[in-house]
């Protein structure tokens, strides 16, 4: 356990980690599409996604990179903390929640519904599948690491 | 380096020219809907009720989308006055309208009723000289351009009562709903001929016009 070599990455949890790092590329790209090229301006909730999926990029890369295990423990609370955002602004999306909750009263509405790719699916959707796809990957590399 | 450390690389590398590709799509999309509407020539760049300067006959147009309280439209006013001037008849200006600011759609309706008594680019002139007046971004006073217009030759009471008229509302959504078709979400947004001004700047907007002048008059 204290040896250096504890903390590097068995196979299993660097592909893991290289497919969420994947994951949280793709959708930090995205998010930069929609927001710089279409121009659809990023709403508060969609900021604080944002907050927790960029730095994921950099903290998921440099842990595949130099298959450093202990990047798992970094990247777990971001993760989950933008998991948690993007479900309540799945919620709100949805009108599960009130109006009368809504955090935005001025400039862009949160749930003011501005992309429907295919029927149902929406950006907040999208950022909820990104999370959870990247919080159940760390969990089972966490997993992993505990053996 | 591993093959892990290639793989991370070569993924990154994959996932990046994706997004390239991607934006590159867009714009050529955008560009291309912009020119089908050039090529049909479409009302979207030009309705009769819009003001213009410059001869009827230039076979070179400019459409500009101008917010009264746009502090870049007023820069650019004298500068595309004296593109226009400069081509000698050439080139024709059309100005449409794009309240983007708050309040800026009550000083917009004054522009139109203006119009209306065909002293649209005098009372313009006036009413971008004090900006810094009635446009303050945080708390914006348009009901004080009148006062501003009162050196003018302006029929006031007219020029109100027209402001308030439903017709002013509709060419204003009119002009709104145009720049909406068009994409123009920032102002200025220029159009010449219905190519639109790529890369925001005034020596790119001559070039452009350059450029049309030297296609439709060889």
């Amino acid at each position: 356990m204290t040896s250096s070599s504890s903390s590097f990455t068995s196979e299993r949890q660097w592909k893991l980690l290289t497919v969420s790092w994947l994951v949280a590329l793709v959708s930090t790209l995205g998010a930069l599409f929609f927001s710089e090229v279409m121009e659809l301006e990023p709403c508060v909730l969609c900021w604080y996604q944002r907050i927790a999926m960029f730095p994921l990029v950099l903290i998921l890369g440099a842990g595949a990179y130099t298959q450093d295990a202990s990047s798992v423990k970094y990247a777990l609370p971001l993760a989950f903390a933008g998991w948690l955002v993007a479900f309540y602004h799945c919620l709100l999306y949805g009108g599960f929640i009130p109006a009368a909750l809504q955090p935005c009263s001025k400039g862009v509405s949160c749930s003011e519904q501005k992309l429907e790719l295919v029927g149902f699916i929406t950006i907040p959707l999208l950022s909820l599948l990104a999370f959870s796809i990247i919080v159940l990957l760390l969990l089972a590399a966490k997993k992993d690491s505990k053996k | 380096m591993t093959n892990k450390q290639l793989t991370i690389i070569l993924c990154g590398i994959v996932v990046l020219l994706g997004f390239s590709f991607g934006i590159y799509g867009h714009f050529n999309k955008k560009s291309e809907s912009i020119a089908r509407l050039a090529q049909e020539n479409s009302s979207v760049f030009n309705r009769a009720h819009a003001p213009t300067y410059g001869p009827r006959d230039a076979k070179v147009r400019i459409v500009e989308f101008f917010d009264p309280a746009c502090e870049t439209c007023r820069a650019f006013y004298p500068l595309v006055k004296r593109i226009v001037d400069g081509h000698q008849g050439k080139v024709q200006l059309v100005v449409r309208l794009v309240p983007f600011h708050k309040g800026s759609d009550v000083a917009a309706k004054i522009l139109i009723a203006a119009h209306k008594q065909n002293l649209f680019f005098p009372v313009t002139e006036v009413v971008l000289n004090s900006q810094d007046s009635w446009a303050a971004h945080n708390q914006p006073n348009p009901a004080l351009i009148w006062t501003f217009l009162k050196g003018t030759s302006l029929d006031a009471a007219k020029a109100k009562q027209d402001a308030d008229s439903p017709e002013a509302q509709a060419v204003l959504e009119q002009d709104l709903a145009d720049a909406s078709t068009l994409q123009v979400t920032k102002t200025p947004g220029f159009f010449v001929n219905g190519r639109p001004l790529k890369e925001f700047g005034h020596e790119q907007l001559k070039a452009l016009v350059d450029e049309e002048v030297k296609r439709a008059y060889p």
